[in-house]
């Protein structure tokens, strides 16, 4: 991933995408957990391509890579959020929630009912194997806030699940 | 975490990830297509911008800041450096770093009487000082401030040095590089805290030369939202000084305390960092919260890093050894009080030791139950503290200005007020924030800054978001977000909070609002 990297920041397109396709899978789910709406997702990764494209040169630690990557869709998905949230006095967050995407399965709802940043925190944890440090690093928050919050969303997800499974 | 494959499991069998579907694969690859120029690397323009006689200047510094450690009386009597001086003297630094949720070790050491170091180092355009030091004879923590030529400093959130080493007697201490943050102070300088751990066998009455090395400062700028600090600082320092250390405040106790599962083994406390040993089965330490609590309900910050690693084994023990680390007590503290809770929550109270700090003992104790702050449904029992919130109306609004949100969290002791105004030109306010007893609790005022992000901020029609936030309105209010630091009040549950709003320009109290605080946030 180093060398695909470096050749992007030298402008080589080919790598880039070479290298926006090993996190496209990262990008869409983290996105997907965020914002629920695929429109919105769609728009999100497109934006985190574009800039982490232009801004690639930028970056002057290539080990911040996934850090730096993460941020950028999170402060994309965020911007997307917080205008929701300004409109979310005629449409509240729960009706966004009602989403386009095939979820088969209840329990997801187990999952829905989790904070956004508390989705997103287990997700790049536990799927897409970013440390505690680069969590931290990606969400602006120290490591001690990160284990808290994973500690207390898997908690949350615990009570969640049982909850739904006693309704199956 | 990691190690409970039971939930990793459970997560992947019940939210599987989601391939891409055709349309963002299609997204993806017209993304491809669109792909443009890059930018070029960044290069140390906001140095180069500082175009200031270095050698004088540097000079005179060196003069200044030796004054000031021989005579610190003299030099803040001095005209216009004298107020800098005075802030460098008397500003507890360790305290208003942790406002900032960065410094978490080392906030109460000011109690116990810090030693003056003024060690000053110069580079370029750029000043170093380490200002005050504790060393407890197990950690030590350092107070420092970094002076930038003015041009430009606004735009800084915080720095850091990229790369930064730090040795005590020769011995090289571990250091993370988030370990010194330096934020802005009220003088336009850069103010932060260093807290280590010493080397093991150290002897504790030792004086400790140290040597701390600083380089590549970064700048984080307030404007980009990336992760990397953006704006290069061109200066590395070396500051070599000297150090006593101190343990005569340092307790130290055993004890075999038993409440349900959770036995209390061992209590140390210093300045700098208080640490128990427990006995607990780990998913009470995984699941749960460990808790030191002041006996006015102040609960000390939990040092994770510090604290038993969360490990497997730890997971799956019915009877983990914990070492759980806290920052150091304040000064005079008598009693403290170790909880442990079932949850983040604060649901329940699985068990709870009181902690004589004169006679060396711990007891069972319930306060959870007692009347007071340290009740489980205390008022002070919070993270955040919010009111519920009102949308904006011209009919509500008060000479167009409405307060609409206000939120306290504990942990920063730190307001933030949003207020609305009918649609119209900017207009720098005050904000004032009054207990029921009239008094002036946090105070601070807005500044235009239209950028969606930041700790004050003014939206308006130049702002990234406005057409989608106005849904296309010509006339949407303008909503001003205001941060302010509170270091000495903290709101109870079902308190009642006046925010005052004046305009700055006149002094014209534009809107006094009433505003309830009783939504609890753990």
């Amino acid at each position: 991933m180093r060398d695909l990297i470096k050749r992007s920041k030298k402008g080589d397109k080919n790598a880039f995408m070479a290298l926006m396709d090993e996190h496209r899978q990262m990008l869409y789910n983290t996105a997907l957990l965020m914002l629920k709406n695929e429109d919105d997702v769609l728009d999100a990764m497109q934006d985190t391509v574009l800039s982490c494209w232009e801004n690639l040169p930028t970056l002057r630690e290539n080990r911040y890579f996934k850090t730096w990557l993460t941020r950028i869709l999170m402060n994309k998905c965020y911007d997307i959020l917080r205008q929701k949230q300004w409109i979310s006095d005629v449409e509240p967050p729960e009706q966004l929630q009602e989403r386009d995407l095939d979820t088969s399965l209840d329990v997801k709802d187990a999952m829905a009912k989790l904070s956004v940043d508390d989705r997103v925190l287990l997700s790049l944890f536990y799927y897409d194997g970013l440390s505690v440090k680069e969590i931290a690093a990606a969400l602006s928050i120290t490591e001690g806030a990160v284990r808290t919050r994973l500690n207390r969303s898997r908690n949350r997800f615990k009570r969640s699940y049982c909850q739904e499974g006693e309704r199956i | 975490m990691k190690m409970n494959r039971e939930f990793v499991e459970m997560i992947e069998n019940t939210v599987p990830r989601q391939n891409l579907s055709p349309a963002a694969v299609e997204r993806l690859e017209n993304t491809y297509n669109m792909l443009g120029e890059q930018k070029k690397p960044v290069k140390n323009t906001f140095h180069r911008s500082w175009i200031v006689s270095a050698s004088a200047v540097a000079a005179a510094f060196v003069l200044l800041f030796g004054v000031n450690a021989a005579f610190p009386a003299i030099a803040e009597e001095l005209p216009v450096i004298g107020q800098f001086f005075q802030s460098i003297n008397r500003r507890d630094v360790f305290q208003t770093s942790s406002l900032h949720g960065k410094t978490i070790q080392g906030t109460n050491v000011i109690g116990y009487g810090t030693q003056k170091i003024n060690a000053v180092s110069q580079s370029g355009q750029y000043t170093m000082a380490v200002e005050d030091g504790f060393c407890d004879g197990k950690n030590l923590t350092l107070s420092m401030r970094l002076e930038l030529p003015q041009e430009g400093a606004e735009q800084i959130e915080y720095i850091l040095p990229q790369v930064l080493s730090l040795s005590v007697n020769g011995i090289d201490v571990r250091l993370n590089v988030n370990d010194i943050l330096l934020f802005p102070d009220t003088n336009k300088g850069f103010t932060g805290t260093v807290t280590a751990a010493l080397p093991q066998g150290m002897e504790p009455s030792e004086t400790l030369q140290l040597s701390l090395a600083m380089s590549q400062f970064g700048g984080k700028d307030k404007n980009n939202r990336d992760f990397e600090p953006c704006i290069p600082l061109d200066a590395s320092f070396l500051l070599e000084f000297s150090l006593m250390a101190d343990s005569s405040y340092n307790r130290s106790f055993s004890c075999e305390a038993v409440d349900g599962s959770v036995t209390l083994l061992n209590v140390e406390t210093s300045p700098i960092s208080t640490e128990l040993t427990a006995v607990m089965p780990g998913h009470y330490y995984i699941d749960g919260e460990s808790a030191l609590l002041l006996e006015d309900g102040t609960q000390l910050h939990f040092n994770h890093g510090k604290s038993t690693d969360i490990t497997e084994e730890i997971f799956n023990s019915q009877a983990a050894e914990c070492l759980l680390a806290f920052d150091g007590l304040p000064a005079g503290t008598e009693k403290a009080i170790f909880r442990q809770y079932k949850d983040q929550d604060h649901s329940q109270v699985l068990a709870e030791f009181t902690l004589d700090l004169q006679k060396g003992t711990a007891e069972v104790s319930k306060t959870y139950e007692e009347n007071g702050p340290l009740n489980l449904d205390s008022p002070f029992d919070y993270r955040y503290l919010n009111c519920k919130g009102e949308s904006f109306s011209e009919e509500k609004a008060v000479n167009g200005f409405m307060v609409t949100d206000l939120v306290y969290s504990a942990k920063e002791a730190r307001f933030t007020v949003q207020v609305e105004k009918v649609f119209g030109d900017y207009r720098e306010i005050q904000v004032d924030i009054l207990n029921s007893e009239g008094t002036v609790v946090a105070s601070d005022t807005s500044a235009y800054c239209t950028s969606i992000n930041g700790s004050k901020t003014y939206w308006d029609e130049t702002t990234p978001c406005w057409s989608t936030y106005s849904k296309g309105s010509d006339n949407a209010p303008n909503p001003y977000k205001i941060e302010t630091p509170t270091l000495n009040y903290q709101p109870a549950c079902g308190e009642t909070l006046t925010v005052r709003i004046t305009d700055t320009q006149t002094g014209e109290t534009l809107v006094e609002q009433d505003i309830l605080m009783n939504i609890k946030g753990h």
